[in-house]
């Protein structure tokens, strides 16, 4: 009886360290999980963020390439060449995105592919030239904004 | 003892549970840290000077064309050589000033050619426009209209024009070709002045003069203006192709003069890293126009 | 606690080195503390995020201010020409109510626009500024003189710059403004004088 008393403390180490071990296994998941929801958001607010500032980075192009094409049709001169090279990045929080123009709503939206939460529209707006409705895709790295003063139109590519 | 070892377990627990949340906030610094320099290098973007790198190209090349010109007309007359010369060292030295700013301009010059009446004396330039605004006294006023063959029929009437601040016609000249002579009528607000006819159609209108003579009944210009605030408008200017020179002062009291004797058309090129412009620039020479 | 244990602790000299560790250990976070201090250390011309946007704003005032120098109506000379054509070579400083010129406190800078428009819109927002006056000289080098100066720009300075024609029509006598100002005559046989760049350099203080 004694030697099984002092066996129980044998027992408890091993049941101690499963239930230990499987407690700490849970917690851990658990805790890895709330972190990974937590991640996610904070992911897709990045996300929202950049495209954002990559929107509103093509509006002011958009903006500017409309002042100077709109002061050289004012004083009566002929344009050759306007043209923006953007580059953005391929990827951003390691997804594609792609980017539409709408001149309809004179809206840039930009989305991730997969994710609808992270669609984020920016207004633009122009006096003299009509953007053309266009929908790219980051993959592509290197953008074009280029006027054409035949047709009076901005397009990016 | 063994207390104390199980103790040590949630300690591991602790640890690891601290590993994660460290691990977290490093992932979700690095992402935030993204996005601030995302948004630094799109500030940086904002603040792209070209359009106003391109304003000052215009304007100095404007200038640059019109000093040239007032240099090569120094010797009497138009000495094309001088005046090339001239363009040629601005824009060396003007490409070498935007190349310490890290752009490239160039200038490929044009020939001078006979202006229109239209705002940059272009064919295709804007036809009703306003030669000069808020003006008190006007000294001089002339132009001239060599080439007939480029004026208007009568059913293209040119007009020039001065209307006060208010809207109201003040005084009005209308010209058109009549079969090889300019038919001129001039009014004012209510009634016709005159009709006169022109043959090599030089035409003063503050010292009432046609083809160098004096006329009857005068234009009356400096009478019917006397005192208002006024503009002084062309419209149809495409129908007809010369020269004219004004000056007088503007009801801030400044002095003003402008001159057209000859429009030139360059075109400018800009490039940047990001930015390509390439345009022309019409010039009227001697200049001033607005 | 029981009576052994406590006199154990009394009798243990690992106290000792207890002390040891956590006045090594207040050390070291103090140590670290300050460092994090001096290496973030944000003083309000340290650069930071935030500074973009004000160099932004102070870029888009420049501009604003300089282009409305720059224009000139109907034939007449802008602003910005008729103060580097009445520029005597000299360097003035703001002196907190004037601009004065630096080698001869009592005099004051006379008809000039940029010290007028700087006066109108610098000072009131406490916005330091220096102008200079750049060319390129002979053999591609660019130079540059002092106008306004009012000291060594911080970090997040912003350049303004105009760049004004003149011809030798504009400038009068050359010999006298060459040995004023030291811009040279960039050509000698035709009427182009030089082209002088306009810089301003705007911070806040």
């Amino acid at each position: 009886m004694k030697r099984l008393r002092n066996d129980e403390n044998a027992v408890s180490l091993s049941i101690g360290f499963i239930l230990t071990f499987s407690i700490t296994v849970l917690v851990l998941v658990t805790i890895l999980t709330s972190f990974y929801s937590l991640m996610n958001q904070a992911e897709q607010t990045v996300m929202r963020d950049e495209f954002e500032i990559h929107g509103s980075d093509l509006a002011v192009k958009i903006t500017t390439i409309d002042t100077i094409a709109g002061t050289a049709i004012n004083s009566g001169a002929t344009v050759g060449e306007i043209r923006y090279d953007v580059s953005l990045p391929e990827k951003i929080a390691g997804k594609h995105y792609e980017i539409e123009l709408s001149n309809t709503t004179n809206d840039i939206i930009i989305s991730s592919e997969e994710r609808d939460e992270t669609r984020v529209k920016v207004p633009f707006s122009t006096d003299d030239a009509t953007v053309l409705s266009t929908t790219l895709y980051s993959s592509q790295g290197e953008f074009q904004i280029v006027y054409n003063p035949s047709t009076n139109t901005i397009e990016m590519s | 003892m063994i207390n104390m070892k199980s103790l040590d377990d949630s300690a591991q627990l602790l640890l690891i549970a601290g590993f994660a949340v460290g691990v977290g906030i490093v992932v979700i610094t690095i992402m935030l840290n993204n996005v601030i320099y995302a948004s630094n290098i799109a500030s940086e973007s904002s603040i792209d000077t070209s359009r106003y790198e391109m304003a000052n190209v215009l304007q100095m090349t404007t200038e640059a064309y019109e000093d040239a010109y007032h240099y090569a007309i120094t010797g009497g007359s138009f000495d094309n050589d001088a005046f090339e010369q001239y363009l040629e060292n601005y824009t060396d030295k003007a490409s070498q000033n935007y190349g310490v700013a890290g752009l490239s301009i160039s200038c490929q010059t044009d020939n001078i050619s006979t202006a229109y009446f239209t705002h940059n004396g272009l064919a295709d330039g804007e036809n009703d426009w306003i030669l000069v605004k808020n003006v008190n006294i006007t000294d001089s006023f002339a132009f001239a209209i060599p080439d007939k063959s480029l004026l208007g029929n009568e059913s293209n009437k040119v007009m020039i024009k001065a209307t006060s601040t208010s809207g109201t016609m003040l005084w009005s000249m209308e010209f058109y070709n009549s079969s090889g002579n300019i038919n001129i009528t001039v009014s004012d607000q209510s009634s016709t002045i005159g009709n006169y006819q022109s043959n090599s159609g030089e035409i003063n209108i503050t010292a009432d003069k046609i083809d160098g003579t004096g006329i009857a009944p005068a234009f009356r210009f400096s009478d019917r203006t006397a005192g208002q605030d006024y503009s002084i408008n062309i419209i149809n200017g495409s129908y007809a192709a010369g020269t004219y020179s004004i000056s007088g002062n503007t009801s801030t009291g400044q002095s003003f003069i402008q001159a057209r004797y000859w429009t030139i058309n360059p075109i400018v090129s800009i490039s940047s890293r990001g930015i390509t412009i390439n345009r022309s620039i019409p010039i009227s020479l001697p200049g001033g126009v607005q | 606690m029981n009576e052994k244990s406590l006199s154990d602790i009394k009798a243990s000299s690992s106290a000792q080195i207890h002390t040891l560790e956590a006045v090594i250990t207040s050390m070291i976070m103090v140590g670290i503390i300050i460092f994090t201090v001096q290496a973030t250390s944000l003083t309000p011309l340290t650069s930071s995020t935030a500074n973009a946007h004000i160099e932004a704003q102070l870029q888009t005032m420049g501009q604003d201010m300089l282009s409305a120098l720059a224009y000139s109506s109907y034939g007449q000379d802008s602003k910005l020409k008729e103060d580097v054509q009445n520029w005597n070579g000299k360097e003035y400083v703001w002196n907190g109510s004037a601009y004065q010129m630096f080698a001869s406190e009592s005099t004051a800078l006379q008809n000039s626009s940029l010290a007028d428009t700087l006066l109108m819109v610098a000072v009131p927002r406490g916005i330091a500024h220096n102008v200079h006056f750049a060319w390129i000289d002979d053999d591609g080098i660019l130079r540059d003189r002092r106008y306004i100066y009012n000291g060594e720009p911080s970090d997040n300075a912003v350049i303004i710059s105009k760049k004004v024609l003149l011809s030798d029509n504009d400038v009068g006598n050359l010999s006298t403004f060459y040995a004023s100002t030291r811009i040279p005559d960039a050509d000698i046989s035709t009427d182009f004088y030089n082209i002088v760049d306009v810089r301003m350099t705007l911070w806040r203080m």
